[in-house]
């Protein structure tokens, strides 16, 4: 398989770009990073198994569910802030 | 910014050079409008003028996808596509993503066993966020390329790889080792791995023992064995155990790599799904893909008896899956004596393998093309009574 690891580092590298335009104050991609936030959430509560979430962002999903599983827990679902934005690449970063 | 521009300028040699290609079916035409469109509005920007860093990364994804989408495109024009094995391929797809929209492109690569699969213009659903957002322009059909020798179009026999191939395809767009890892993994940490997985996956207790298993090359190497396993197993529903006739042949036995599990562990699984045998490690594959894509892992050809092949006559087929059946029986004629062919048609000279070669390739060819335009025709006419009824 020669692609999959270049696939995930894109997908990485084009969420990252959703997030760091987040940050800016643009709010283009919110409904997208949102959407795959509130995945790592219920995943890290355990509200949601694995085969839920969305089959699109799963490796994105786990890599975070991994890294950060008990700060995903504890954020709002209904309120991401900036300041989530900006903890969640840093864990991307990591 | 001016790589944007030298990047813009790469892409509008490759279009001036492509843009009047023609295509034998609409989803390609409509697609290559699509760049045109997309074209158009590149072509009005200031792309030198543009500083801000996250811009810069979108236009960059924007026009990295438009040259690799014309790069797919420009192999599968009305002279270059391969149609009789894309049909085939394009129905074991439709199995798995059933109403979603992708269009099969081939690229021919020069090197014999340069088979592979590309799929960063199917998996990657966030490039068509930002072309949406920046130029509201819906691609609503993705392109998934395929690559195939060159000098092996048209050869059934080896084209079954082309089935792996596609696997790649679905364990990329599903992201399926990263789920069948995650049960090995909590299996692992909650010690229920059975003997077999170190079968399966040997490097684990040789080089990665206890936790070593979670560190970054382990976790790699697992994924990416997984992954080949499961293409194994996909291509097995449709062609049974044919690649494992070329797999072994062009590869070595107990060759283990960080691409690639050993041929021996591979055909043995294979062998053990077509045989319905369980095990922990093919039944865990098996768990874990029934839930994540709610498709089982099974058989999906059809067998038919015929005789036809050896009186050198293309079979009548009756049913899509049957189609996948061609290349079985093209390899079941290839692996046995060409005795009964000589005497069918009452040979005088004994057959020698690069005329079998030919008829086989021929004849299964044949047996797609007529099926093909069989049911073409079926839907014309049928469409056709639908109108006059109406």
């Amino acid at each position: 398989m020669l692609y999959s690891h270049s696939i995930d580092d894109n997908k990485i590298s084009l969420f990252t770009l959703f997030l760091n335009k987040l940050i800016s104050g643009d709010n283009t991609y919110k409904t997208t990073v949102d959407k795959v936030l509130v995945d790592v959430h219920d995943l890290a509560k355990g509200s949601k198994n694995l085969y839920e979430v969305d089959k699109d962002k799963v490796s994105i999903i786990i890599r975070l569910n991994n890294s950060g599983k008990e700060y995903f827990a504890e954020i709002n679902p209904s309120k991401i802030t900036t300041s989530n934005y900006k903890r969640v690449l840093t864990f991307l970063q990591g | 910014m001016k790589l944007l521009e030298l990047h813009f300028s790469q892409l509008s040699k490759i279009w001036n050079r492509s843009k009047n290609n023609t295509y034998s079916d609409t989803s390609r035409k409509s697609y290559h409008n699509k760049l045109k469109k997309l074209y158009e509005q590149l072509e009005k920007e200031k792309l030198s003028l543009i500083t801000d860093k996250n811009e810069i990364k979108e236009k960059k994804a924007i026009l990295a996808f438009f040259s690799e989408s014309i790069a797919f495109l420009d192999n599968s024009t009305v002279n270059t596509l391969p149609f009789e094995l894309v049909k085939c391929l394009e129905i074991a797809l439709n199995e798995w993503l059933a109403g979603e929209d992708y269009i099969i492109v081939t690229s021919l690569a020069k090197g014999l066993n340069e088979f592979s699969f590309n799929p960063s213009l199917a998996t990657n659903y966030d490039q068509y966020e930002i072309i949406r957002s920046n130029y509201k322009i819906e691609f609503e059909k993705k392109l998934i390329q395929i690559n195939i020798p060159e000098y092996l179009v048209g050869d059934y026999l080896a084209n079954v790889i082309m089935y792996h191939e596609l696997g790649h395809f679905i364990e990329v767009k599903y992201s399926i080792p990263d789920v069948i890892l995650k049960e090995f993994l909590d299996d692992y940490s909650n010690k229920r791995i059975k003997a077999d997985f170190h079968i399966y996956f040997p490097f684990v207790r040789k080089r990665f023992s206890e936790d070593g298993i979670y560190s970054d090359e382990c976790l790699t190497l697992l994924k990416t064995h997984i992954g080949e396993y499961f293409c194994d197993l996909f291509a097995s529903q449709y062609i049974d155990d044919s690649v494992n006739h070329y797999l072994s042949y062009i590869s070595e036995e107990n060759s283990i790599t960080k691409l690639h599990p050993t041929t021996r562990n591979r055909i043995k699984l294979v062998n053990s799904f077509l045989n319905n045998q369980s095990s922990y490690t093919l039944d865990k594959i098996k768990y874990a893909i029934k839930q994540w894509t709610e498709k089982d892992l099974t058989k999906r050809y059809k067998v038919f008896n015929s005789n036809d092949f050896i009186k050198l006559l293309p079979v009548d087929i009756k049913h899509e899956k049957e189609l996948h059946y061609l290349f079985i029986y093209g390899w079941s004629i290839w692996l046995k004596s060409w005795k009964k062919i000589e005497k069918e048609n009452k040979m005088v000279h004994a057959l020698k393998a690069p005329k079998v070669y030919e008829i086989l390739n021929d004849l299964i060819e044949k047996s797609i093309g007529n099926y093909i335009v069989k049911t073409t025709w079926e839907n014309v006419s049928s469409k056709k009574a639908n109108r006059k009824k109406a």
